[in-house]
């Protein structure tokens, strides 16, 4: 037989082969496909999924409803992606499904829920977005702010709105100053502006940064290209650019209000010791830092300032240090999820972050002895006293009561 | 007729690798240069615009090929004893990952371990959006020599 011959004969077989086994293998239908990587497939794959199947409407919201389940916690089995898109169907049972995750404090992706709900936001749920501004997860705040915007306007509105300016977390201001802005409030534009002046750090990470480009964006949407502005340089980088940008906001929005002290650009980096940045998908976020002039730092950006007593500092460092030899070399426990507790160690310029993380299940003894008595011991260090500022009021038990929910209690 | 055709393809493809490709934007392949290495804000590259099957920023397209220097984050849930790994702006995506949002990492040498923290890595840059079974999986890679 002649070579041609015989390649072909194999393909031929392999053909056949490859025919009998597709005879034998029911084949995926693409909704289910979809439903399939939205929730398990690769990370970066999920929202692509989860986007493709809102494309697809009506047969796609059908077969979404089916899988969502009975109960909260066969709908939280869906994941992240799939969540998110629920309410953006248009189809009322999804919608409703949507609204049951967002009212079960307990459900793993309550912002995801809020997100998608938050897209096209009916005027009859207007009660509900409200009350979800004072949420304590931000992103759901956020979500909700900007459904609020999108919603025809009504009494109250714009005082909900200007409350939010105070939100201790910088994306819920930007979100809330530009709804203010698009609703004719233009003073709400020097939240933005202040932010373009943010180079603030939370040990190596630069928030700064990352809310100037935020705040870039914002801003030029709405007022037009920030000629000369980077948001890849602190404020010394854009001396010309901002004092441009200031006369066209007082020409535009009157001169710049005081704005409350969580609002306005900190200029003096925090010289931490020791921080602690608490994310849980249940109850929100607390960030506190221990300086080494024994001052403690609660919140982000600019944070609340509390006078903690001469050597605290250095003796909670010395103890940390000594926990630290115990716990070895091991910087990580757990598995990726929604809950994380990071540690900040900086005794020096290099810093040691230890991470304990999962998703919305709890796992036993997910945390070392070490590493929970540590803690404990940052926990007990918090003030008891009554403040003014509600980043820290309750401190404590928030603290307390977050490490309970993420890496189990800590006394 | 029609299937057999199909599936006459397929084994083509199986049996040629190469085939497969067609239809898919594949990633240049790039090798780790010793040139003096660009330095990125990882803050610029995830704010760069980027639309699905649109074209990518020019600057970003001109560092393609370039060995640059990138601060980051190891993403949380990266697998250990891997080649790959997402490099990302902050330790908490949370369950978010955008696909111009992160770095995919190969590593030449090694394997992962998992690393906290904000971190330093060096290496060959390309920018490009890689596609498998019709979806994004990366948009920036970067590769590198090992994990220090």
């Amino acid at each position: 037989m002649k070579p041609v011959a015989l390649l072909l004969v194999c393909l031929f077989c392999a053909a056949a082969h490859l025919s009998a086994q597709q005879a034998e293998t029911p084949t995926e239908s693409e909704l289910d496909k979809l439903i399939r990587v939205a929730k398990t497939g690769r990370t970066a794959f999920r929202p692509q999924a989860a986007r493709r199947l809102v494309k697809r409407g009506a047969p796609a919201a059908e077969r979404l409803l089916a899988e969502c389940g009975e109960t909260n916690a066969d709908l939280a089995a869906l994941g992240n992606a799939l969540v998110e898109v629920l309410g953006e169907f248009g189809d009322t049972p999804l919608r409703a499904k949507a609204w049951s995750a967002i009212d079960d404090r307990d459900f793993p992706w309550r912002p995801a829920a809020a997100r998608g709900l938050a897209v096209q936001p009916l005027a009859e749920e207007a009660s509900r977005f409200e009350t979800l501004t004072t949420d304590p997860i931000s992103a759901v705040r956020k979500a909700a702010v900007e459904a609020v915007g999108a919603l025809p306007p009504a009494d109250g509105h714009l005082s909900l709105l200007r409350a939010r300016l105070a939100d201790p977390e910088g994306r819920v201001r930007r979100a809330a100053a530009g709804v203010l802005a698009d609703r004719g409030a233009k003073q709400a534009l020097w939240w933005l502006f202040a932010e373009l002046g943010r180079d603030d750090r939370f040990f190596d990470r630069p928030d700064g940064k990352l809310a100037r480009y935020d705040a870039a964006r914002a801003l030029g949407k709405r007022i037009g290209e920030l000629t000369g502005y980077d948001a890849e340089n602190g404020p010394e980088g854009n001396v010309e650019a901002l004092e441009a940008i200031r006369a066209k906001l007082t020409e535009l929005a009157g001169e710049a209000p005081e704005l409350p002290p969580v609002a306005r650009a900190r200029k003096a980096p925090i010289d931490a010791v020791l921080g602690l940045e608490l994310r849980s998908c249940r109850l929100g976020e607390v960030f506190v830092r221990w300086d080494r002039r024994d001052v403690l730092w609660v919140g982000v950006g600019n944070p609340a300032r509390v006078e903690l007593a001469p050597g605290t500092s250095h003796a909670l460092l010395a103890l940390v240090e000594k926990d630290l030899a115990e716990i070895g070399e091991r910087r990580f426990w757990g598995q990726a999820g929604c809950d994380m507790e990071q540690l900040h160690v900086r005794p020096e310029a290099a810093t040691t972050t230890l991470i304990v993380a999962k998703g919305p299940e709890a796992i036993q003894s997910l945390r070392p002895a070490a590493l929970t008595r540590l803690l404990g011991r940052l926990a007990q260090s918090l003030p008891k006293t009554e403040a003014d500022d509600p980043r820290v009021t309750d401190l404590g038990r928030r603290v307390r009561e977050t490490l309970a929910a993420l890496g189990g209690p800590v006394e | 007729m029609h299937t057999i055709g199909l599936t006459l393809s397929l084994a083509i493809g199986l049996a040629m690798p190469g085939a497969m490709a067609i239809g898919h934007a594949t990633a240049p392949a790039h090798t780790v240069s010793d040139d003096e290495p660009v330095e990125v804000s990882m803050e610029k590259l995830k704010n760069a615009e980027y639309k699905k099957g649109k074209p990518l920023e020019d600057w970003v397209t001109e560092l393609d090929g370039k060995t640059i220097s990138i601060e980051g984050y190891m993403a949380v849930g990266t697998l250990e004893g891997v080649k790959k790994f997402e490099f990302t702006p902050e330790s908490c995506e949370c369950g978010r990952s955008k696909v111009n949002h992160f770095i995919e990492v190969e590593l030449e040498e090694g394997v992962t371990t998992y690393k906290p923290g904000r971190f330093k890595l060096t290496g060959t840059f390309s920018a490009s959006e890689v596609k498998e079974d019709g979806f994004v999986k990366s948009v920036y890679r970067l590769k590198i020599k090992k994990l220090d």
